[in-house]
């Protein structure tokens, strides 16, 4: 079957992100941006798919910036075999988002969608279910292990305090969590590699898709700083403050 | 037009963040009660109860799936201007589902209701909080519970209706659950981290910090000085020279403070400190400090948490 | 803007995809991981066996032997990001000469002796160290003492080598030997053979040399008695060996000038992450211009030297003629990356003496790339002479 992953362009997980003076966003003016995190096991869970036999073929997809490709070029030196690029220049809400990857899916007819389960600049954790409710497919969220069984899925998914196994038909959506793999670091022959490998670029009206967001952001703070601390009096008042006013239990 | 809230619940009870919930939805209109999903008989008795709900609804008993509770929600969807649901990993399996079947566009995780178009969220792991107005005819969104103070669990007293049935498309089936005994984390990515210091005195006089952090699900920490003495181990130092975390709340025992050390956790959103010299300068970072003997205090702490 | 004749200092989407990727392997190395090496010694095998099974120990080696076949110019950022990574020249001396040393096998070697020495070798199944310097010649290396006699179909060796690093644990060496009495050679330049052979431990004994800094990888005595070595193992001609080892030379000046840089970097990076922590006075040490202005100074010579290092690097990769350039990047990376080490010690107070702190161990690294491979004398006696035209010295 093919396998369809969608990759985002996120600043880099080590980079401290610092909200602009003027209150309408955060600085990602030369800052290090890198593949989504739960992208990268999403691919990682399709490159082990397709060495098992399961998967024939991997397409990464990417909505964003032109820059975005780079995210595709380290999905192809992980395995993908090409890429295509949804290129705008503007915010891209997950709706937004999923109805592109919808009009992807009616085009390369995969018969699985893997994406990691939220991207870690908007933390929506939304695009995937959103993609699943479109097409009409079964999902499996939050996935820490996915088995093929029949045509159907068999996903262990991590919910709160444990874990759940579905069984979900194909087609479907899967959601990658943390404890799905661990990424593999991409071999230097395989980063040359996929310097050759196609990638296709096609704007949102190629595809038919308005892309107009639904959110406007007034405004975007840093939570509050710090109060000056206080001294309490028991372990009963210590507990209660943790629980009722920092609310951190 | 009222606002709909997908309950969580667990062996027939309502979880606390459903009820933090109910506390958001109030500020948004009168609020009606879905409660679905193996043991929602039971849950939808208490939920009945909640002060500020006047109907309750319940659904189907079959384990609860993402497609069958989306297509409900759709369902139900006209008679309501806001869906809300907390941002527990059922909330957020189904309510972005049900968001795109109505072409609404989610609101994930939110931690401020301004009014019924906007929206406070945290974005990139909450240091940065975004407020946003929708634009959608129909809101739908998670609830971070821990930013609403949750209503009673008495008070109330609902109406109970039976949900229409929705049809069920069939495309997923539920195989079996397992809740695992969570094993302690990571220290670096810890949501909570207790450390001890020199004043631990010994190796097993850490235990009773460690009963602490098995309440807590939290990692276990140590400052250099009660690594250098053998009480912890190596890979256990929080300081400059050891790990460097930055965790939701970090509780410093018999610890002094000294800067090596709090380069290494400065960062922490929460600090509780306990040091029996109230002159001790970790009290200066602290946001809580108890001065007390950490034998008296950790064991105390333990059985409060325990309540 | 972008044109044919705009000079373009940016690095490419595939060298910045390159940096990532090996950022990503030595990240798994961590600060505790380099101390431990630094304490206990022992060569950092676990590094290695990642790099190799990544492919990056081929970088430059020609694809038909199994390497990727990029340029020195991707061989000295790989170098470079290794350094910087914390693992300093603990990590980066670990590959080093496999990386280029085997230069003269590329370009001299039959057919039949590439696809014999170089697969195991990008592979990580061996470890090549690099038999040069000697006790008694120091840098004049046409003077070189140690003999290989021809008998037969083999070459038997005696000498004594000294400072050669990785031998402990090397399965091959590259060996620059004399097969013609210095009295008979017809040039200065001439009597010495190059070898690539196996280091065959019941023949030669090797001494560890305590050294300074750097010991997780070792530098050794090695003492030859009657070495056997096949004639298939002599690369070229006999007696051309001087002139198939200058052929490696610059791509090696570079790739130190590289590391140096790289590790000044670190350095750099360090002290400015400590001065905006560090309080006394009521206020971070790193507000006050006396710290500010040295670090801001190292880092402007590091950025001039690494800029050199990469021109030097492009101009061999582009078949320009390189020498000057190569050297001046080793001289001007060692000072700047000795200069940036000193200078963390400084910032960081009595603290910086401390090994946890890790700067007073990038401090004692930074002595290599300025003593080796060639000291900065003479490379100034070099520019002297090759490039303003002043009468040779040396
Ligand atoms: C090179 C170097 C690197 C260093 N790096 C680190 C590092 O990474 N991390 C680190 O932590 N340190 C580091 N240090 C050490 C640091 O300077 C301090 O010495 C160390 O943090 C002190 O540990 P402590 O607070 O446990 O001990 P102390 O400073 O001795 O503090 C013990 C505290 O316990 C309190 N106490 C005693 N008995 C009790 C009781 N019964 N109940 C309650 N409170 C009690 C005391 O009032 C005191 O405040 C480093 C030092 C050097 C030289
Ligand atoms: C850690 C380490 C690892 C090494 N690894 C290897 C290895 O793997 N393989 C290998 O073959 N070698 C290795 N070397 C050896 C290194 O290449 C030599 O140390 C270097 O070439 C200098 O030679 P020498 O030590 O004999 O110095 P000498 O030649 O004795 O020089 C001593 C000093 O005199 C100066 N000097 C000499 N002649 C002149 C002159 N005419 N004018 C002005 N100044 C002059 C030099 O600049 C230097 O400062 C290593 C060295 C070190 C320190
Ligand atoms: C081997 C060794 C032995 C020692 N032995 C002893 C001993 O026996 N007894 C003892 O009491 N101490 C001893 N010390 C401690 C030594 O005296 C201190 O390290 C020294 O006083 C510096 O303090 P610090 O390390 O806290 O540096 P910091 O005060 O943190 O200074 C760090 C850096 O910031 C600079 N700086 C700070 N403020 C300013 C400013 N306003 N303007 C410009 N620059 C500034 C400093 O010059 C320094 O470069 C020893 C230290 C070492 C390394």
């Amino acid at each position: 079957m093919k396998v369809l992953v969608p990759v985002k362009r996120v600043v880099d997980y080590n980079v401290k992100v610092r909200v602009k003076a003027d209150g309408s966003g955060v600085e990602t003016a030369n800052v290090k941006m890198s593949m989504n995190p739960f992208d990268e096991i999403a691919v990682e869970e399709a490159v082990r798919l397709k060495e098992k036999g399961v998967a024939e073929e991997i397409v990464a997809v990417s909505c964003g910036p032109n820059a975005a490709q780079e995210q595709l070029r380290t999905a192809l030196a992980m395995g993908a075999d090409r890429g295509i690029l949804v290129e705008h220049d503007g915010v891209l809400e997950p709706l937004a988002v999923a109805k592109l990857l919808k009009a992807i899916v009616g085009r390369e007819g995969p018969a699985l969608v893997i994406l990691g389960k939220q991207a870690i600049d908007d933390d929506m954790s939304a695009t995937g279910q959103m993609l699943a409710a479109l097409l009409g497919w079964g999902q499996g969220t939050f996935a820490s292990r996915v088995e093929k069984e029949g045509d159907a899925l068999r996903v262990t998914r991590e919910v709160d305090g444990g874990l759940e196994t579905v069984s979900v038909k194909l087609p479907a959506i899967v959601t990658a969590d943390l404890r799905l793999n661990e990424p593999r670091y991409a071999s230097l022959p395989n980063i040359m590699k996929a310097r050759k490998k196609p990638i296709e670029t096609v704007k949102p009206a190629d595809l038919g898709v308005d892309v107009t967001p639904r959110l406007s952001v007034l405004k975007v703070e840093e939570p509050a700083k710090r109060q000056a601390g206080k001294k309490v009096g028991s372990v009963q008042e210590l507990v209660e403050k943790l629980r009722n006013e920092a609310k951190v239990i | 037009m009222a606002v709909l809230v997908l309950a969580d619940h667990k062996d027939g009870a309502l979880t606390q963040p459903t009820r933090s919930t109910v506390a958001a939805a109030r500020k948004l209109g009168d609020v009606h009660v879905l409660v679905a999903g193996e043991g929602a008989g039971a849950a939808a008795a208490a939920a009945a109860r909640l002060p500020g709900v006047a109907k309750l609804l319940t659904g189907s008993e079959a384990p609860a799936l993402a497609e069958p509770l989306a297509a409900q929600l759709v369902a139900l969807a006209p008679g309501y201007s806001h869906l809300l649901a907390p941002a527990s990993a059922a909330g957020r399996n189904v309510m972005p589902r049900a968001a795109a079947l109505l072409d609404v566009q989610v609101l994930s995780d939110v931690c401020g209701v301004v009014d019924a178009d906007t929206f406070i969220r945290p974005i990139y792991a909450g240091n940065a909080l975004a407020t946003v107005k929708s634009a959608d005819a129909k809101k739908v969104l998670t609830v971070r519970a821990t930013s609403f103070d949750p209503v009673p669990a008495e008070g109330g007293n609902a109406t109970v209706e039976a949900a229409p049935a929705a049809a069920d498309p069939g495309l997923s089936s539920f195989v079996g659950a397992e809740i695992v005994k969570s094993e302690r984390p990571e220290l670096t990515a810890a949501r909570i981290v207790i450390s001890g210091g020199r004043a631990m005195g010994s190796a097993e006089n850490f235990a009773i910090i460690e009963k602490v952090a098995d309440r807590l699900g939290a990692a276990v920490g140590a400052s250099r000085a009660a690594v250098d003495a053998g009480y912890a181990a190596n890979d256990m130092q929080v300081g400059q020279t050891g790990k460097i975390v930055a965790p939701e709340l970090y509780i410093a025992v018999g610890i002094s403070g000294a800067i090596q050390h709090l380069a290494g956790m400065k960062d922490s959103k929460v600090i509780v400190a306990i040091n029996k010299d109230e002159e001790a300068p970790i009290f200066q970072v602290a946001d809580y400090g108890l001065v007390a003997d950490l034998f008296k205090a950790v064991p105390e702490l333990e059985a409060e948490l325990a309540k | 803007m972008k044109g044919d004749n705009v000079v373009d200092f940016a690095l490419t989407p595939q060298h910045e995809a390159l940096q990532e990727a090996i950022g990503r392997i030595c990240a798994d190395f961590g600060d505790e991981y380099w101390l431990m090496r630094d304490r206990q010694g022992g060569f950092p095998t676990e590094l290695h066996q990642a790099l190799a099974k990544g492919g990056w120990l081929g970088v430059c080696m020609p694809e038909d032997v199994g390497g990727t076949g990029l340029g020195i110019t991707e061989a000295a950022l790989m170098m470079q990001t290794i350094a910087q990574s914390g693992a300093g020249m603990s990590g980066a001396s670990a590959i080093h000469m496999n990386i280029f040393g085997l230069q003269p096998v590329v370009v001299f070697g039959t057919e039949e002796q590439k696809q014999r020495m170089l697969p195991p070798l990008i592979e990580g199944r061996e470890r090549a160290c690099f038999a040069v310097t000697e006790p008694n010649t120091g840098l004049d290396t046409t003077q070189l003492k140690t003999r290989a006699e021809r008998r037969g179909d083999r070459y038997v060796v005696h000498g004594q080598k000294v400072w050669i690093s990785t031998a402990q644990v090397a399965e091959k060496m590259l060996l620059l030997a004399r097969t013609t009495p210095a009295e008979q050679a017809r040039k200065r330049t001439e009597g010495l053979s190059l070898f690539y052979t196996n280091f065959d431990r019941s023949r030669i004994e090797v001494r560890e040399i305590e050294k300074m800094g750097r010991k997780a990888v070792d530098s050794n005595q090695v003492f030859i008695d009657g070495l056997e070595i096949p004639v298939e193992d002599r690369i070229g001609e006999e007696g051309q060996g001087f002139r198939y080892i200058l052929h490696g030379m610059n791509p090696e000046r570079i790739l130190i000038a590289a590391e140096a840089a790289g590790l000044g970097h670190l350095a750099v990076s360090r002290a400015a992450a400590y001065a905006k922590e560090r309080v006394v006075f009521g206020r971070p040490i790193g507000q006050n211009q006396a710290i500010q202005h040295p670090l801001a100074e190292c880092w402007m010579e590091l950025e001039a030297a690494r800029l050199m290092t990469m021109n030097a690097a492009w101009r061999y990769d582009s078949g320009l003629e390189c020498g000057a350039q190569a050297n001046a990047a080793k001289y001007l990376a060692a000072e700047a990356g000795f200069k940036a080490c000193q200078q963390a010690v400084m910032t960081h107070g009595g603290f910086g003496y401390a090994k946890e702190y890790h700067v007073e161990r990038y401090l004692r690294e930074s002595m290599i790339p300025r003593i080796a491979p060639i000291s900065p004398q003479l490379i100034l006696s070099f520019v002297a002479e090759r490039v303003l035209g002043l009468p040779k010295s040396y």
